[in-house]
């Protein structure tokens, strides 16, 4: 099964699902607020080592050659067209990289996978109605977080799609971890058009089965789902709102203190 | 003044977009509250048409011409929304699992529920209880994708019940049952109606059909007969003239000229012995073939599972050698899916090994692999790929390296044997689903595989097709090929097998031939499966046969 969902019993998953949806876009709010390698370092360090403790670990091996390729390609592309300001390490037509990029290209890298991280321990421990039911919780409209937990809902289906069409290809002896990268990429693409059609039809099958179970027919709907509020629905993103506080504090005195050894040099 | 009917269909006609024929053709329809209604008829008749206007599913999610009217318990439809429709209408779709997209067999149960917005008490209440009748509380928070299809059939049906609809509407709802939850849910379907739900169930198994109040046969877009089950599926003639395969015992009394109406075995045993028919063959004839010692594929115990400590095969051993038609059958979740991918190399065992012609098959190369097991699967959307038939049979030709200059003539001898060779230069995606199944066996016959794989082949045909479609297999087995398929179908399993393979549990329960399966009730039993008519009605008249035909062959009569 393609889906990122693997439990709930964890501190995250057995959190309101609201709450977990504030605790994941507070997540994001760290990163955010600097450049500094070292906080996203911090951070980074922080968000692995929570995917540990519930148990998201798993699906972060699994993106392991994904964040390693998505690691490479920003730190090559900051390196190469961020300007630092300081020396270059050489000068190549607009291409200057320098120590200066080569950190920034570091540093973004590090924000994105910190974003990722977080979406992953996020989705780890939610399952697509808890994200639907979080979201109505916060005001959105009922079509709407459907719409958004669909995409969440398909993805894996689509997956399991490719992965049945791509089995039948190695039965009919296409040998898909042969050949160099192009021919590799020839193969994915000729798996596209069968996927593509399964898809419509079963978007179009699913369209049809949503009206037929009623699907609109209230404007508020009930759940079987119950997620009583406790103490520590508050408490998390209480601790979450206290690491946006401390980096803003971080950030702050880091250049406040940077400042006055700079003027005092 | 409140109509007398629950459904009502008047001078109703429609036309799918882009189609050159009508799929309904000015069809009246009259269902009385609380009755039980079949619906039979070929592949494209109109039957899936037909009761999808009762939710308003057609026109309102379908393009095209809609003419007439349709009025539910008196009520004219015309401008409601399917959505609105839910509370009168539940429907389980014959493609089950695109009905079924929540997280987890609880949440999928009270979907509903939830948008009918029914009090959270009522849905838990509802849901446990539709889970319990239909065999899914100890699967109630697995996710609906990790069932048997099976089990995702049954849970289709449980999400539609919970919202208690006075109507339930079921197209095709039994094609991945096992045959005894087959009858079970044709049982509690019939018992149900009693409790004042209108039933309509679209099917091709006529004989479950045999307790239906009334059963209407559509051909080309019209109801073309109706009447009570006696009239329409115990009359043989009737059936043969629509394309519908009669029912196992109906079939062998009209070759006996019998013309009293039965379905039941028992009852036909009693007729046929108070008319004093006896069996004059016990056994078929032995095979004169000598039984051929090398192994073509071999299972040596294999255990394996999809989730940790979760095993799907506990010690699975068989062999299978050339000449061999094997059936592997069982209950919903017995491992028979699982088995067949084995053999294919898909799946790697956590302990012992899948074999074919000595080499474990996970690891043979997916050229060499090709020429030896060909594997066609439930739905052959998944295995076409391409954009013309042609393409799509050389496909494998050009995998295998077939030499350049024979592909295009190899890949037309293999569409001319599944009888596609008019269809070389057509889109496979255009093509029905009976021709699309006939695709996919062209595409592995292609490249001339020792062994054949079929996973539920039958599934969506109708029976003349599942008959030309077992035929033509049956055709193409040679003395150095074998064949091994998984089914539900139990008569096409018999008629055709020469080997059965009993699974439960995710163990072999029985491996032998008809004999063996006729004698073997306890074998049976626990892997849920149930003779058909014709083979249990022999059995209690001291023969073994595989069909009506074989049954009438051995049966004569005393003067």
């Amino acid at each position: 099964m393609a889906s990122l969902y693997l439990t709930d019993k964890c501190f995250i998953g057995r959190r309101h699902p609201t709450t977990r949806i504030l605790m994941l876009l507070t997540a994001f709010a760290p990163p955010m607020i600097t450049h500094k390698l070292e906080v996203m370092a911090a951070v980074l360090t922080l968000y692995v080592i929570a995917s540990f403790v519930s148990g998201a670990w798993r699906n972060l091996w699994r993106a392991r050659w994904f964040i390693f390729l998505f690691l490479t390609i920003t730190i090559s592309l900051w390196s190469v067209f961020h300007k630092a300001g300081d020396a270059p390490y050489f000068q190549w037509g607009p291409i200057s990289p320098s120590p200066g990029s080569v950190f920034y290209g570091l540093a973004m890298a590090l924000r994105l996978i910190c974003f990722l991280v977080a979406a992953l321990i996020f989705l780890s421990a939610t399952k697509v109605e808890d994200i639907n039911y979080g979201l109505i919780k916060l005001g959105a409209p009922y079509r709407g977080a459907f719409a958004l937990s669909l995409a969440f809902r398909l993805t894996p289906l689509f997956t399991e799609s490719a992965n049945q069409i791509s089995t039948a290809q190695r039965m009919r002896g296409l040998d898909t971890s042969a050949g160099n990268i192009i021919q590799k990429t020839r193969r994915y693409i000729a798996i596209l058009a069968p996927v593509l059609i399964a898809a419509l039809r079963r978007a179009n099958g699913l369209a049809v089965a949503l009206e037929a179970k009623g699907f609109g027919m209230k404007q508020k709907r009930t759940s079987l789902m119950r997620y009583p509020l406790s103490a520590m629905d508050f408490l998390w993103p209480a601790l979450m709102g206290g690491l946006i506080a401390l980096t803003v504090l971080y950030v702050h005195f880091h250049d406040y203190f940077e400042g006055i050894a700079y003027r005092g040099f | 003044m409140p109509d007398e009917y629950a459904i009502t269909l008047n001078a109703v006609s429609f036309q799918y977009r882009r189609t050159e024929h009508k799929a309904l053709d000015n069809v009246d329809l009259r269902v009385r509250p609380g009755s039980f209604i079949g619906i039979v008829g070929r592949n494209r008749a109109g039957k899936s048409t037909l009761v999808s206007t009762i939710n308003r599913i057609v026109p309102k999610l379908f393009s095209g011409d809609f003419e007439g009217a349709v009025s539910v318990f008196g009520e004219d439809i015309g401008d409601r929304d399917v959505a609105e429709m839910t509370r009168r209408v539940g429907m389980v779709f014959q493609d089950f699992e695109t009905q079924l997209f929540s997280t987890s067999v609880r949440l999928e149960a009270a979907y509903v529920m939830e948008n009918l917005g029914m009090p959270r008490k009522h849905m838990e209440t509802q849901t446990a209880y539709w889970l319990d009748t239909l065999g899914l509380s100890a699967y109630a928070d697995c996710e609906p994708t990790e069932l048997s299809g099976g089990r995702k059939q049954r849970l289709a049906l449980a999400s539609v019940l919970a919202a208690d609809p006075d109507i339930l509407i079921l197209d095709e709802p039994t094609t991945d049952l096992d045959p005894v939850s087959a009858r079970d849910l044709m049982e509690f379907l019939k018992k149900h109606t009693r409790k004042g739900r209108t039933i309509i169930c679209v099917t091709h198994d006529l004989e479950s059909l045999a307790e239906a109040d009334e059963i209407h046969i559509m051909s080309g877009g019209r109801i073309v007969v109706s009447g009570p089950p006696e009239k329409i599926i115990g009359d043989a003639n009737i059936l043969k003239k629509h394309g519908l395969r009669a029912p196992q015992i109906v079939d062998l009394f009209s070759r006996l000229e019998i013309e009293t109406p039965c379905f039941n075995p028992t009852k036909a045993y009693n007729i046929l012995k108070h008319r004093g028919y006896r069996a004059t063959a016990d056994t078929p004839m032995p095979s004169d073939e000598p039984i051929q010692e090398n192994i073509l594929c071999a299972a040596n115990d294999i255990e394996f599972g999809y989730r940790a400590g979760v095993k799907v095969l506990k010690g699975i051993n068989f062999n299978v050698r050339p000449g061999e038609f094997v059936a592997i059958l069982g209950q919903n979740g017995s491992g028979k899916t699982t088995l067949l991918r084995h053999l294919a190399g898909i799946e790697k065992p956590w302990t012992g090994s899948a074999s074919v012609a000595g080499e474990e098959s996970s690891v043979i190369p997916p050229a060499k692999l090709a020429t030896k097991i060909g594997m066609i699967f439930q739905n052959p959307d998944h295995q076409i790929f391409c954009q013309t038939c042609l393409e799509e049979v050389a496909f494998g030709l050009k995998n295998i390296q077939a030499p350049e200059d024979q592909i295009d003539a190899r890949a037309l001898e293999a569409l001319r044997v599944v009888g596609l060779e008019e269809c070389a230069d057509d889109d496979p995606f255009a093509m029905t689903k009976g021709d699309r199944k006939k695709l996919a066996v062209a595409s592995v016959l292609a490249c001339k595989p020792q062994i054949l794989l079929l996973d539920e082949p039958t599934t969506g045909l109708d029976a003349v097709e599942q008959q030309a479609l077992m035929d033509m297999i049956q055709r193409l087995l040679r003395k150095d090929h074998a064949v091994i398929f998984v089914t539900h179908c139990m008569d096409l399993a018999v008629q055709y097998a020469d080997r059965f393979v009993l699974m439960a549990d995710g163990e072999i329960v029985l491996d032998g031939d008809l004999s063996d399966l006729v004698e073997n009730a306890d074998a049976l039993k626990k892997a849920d499966l149930l003779l058909p008519s014709a083979t249990a009605l022999g059995k209690m008249m001291g023969c073994v046969a595989d069909s009506p035909a074989r049954l009438a062959e051995f049966l004569t009569k005393d003067n």
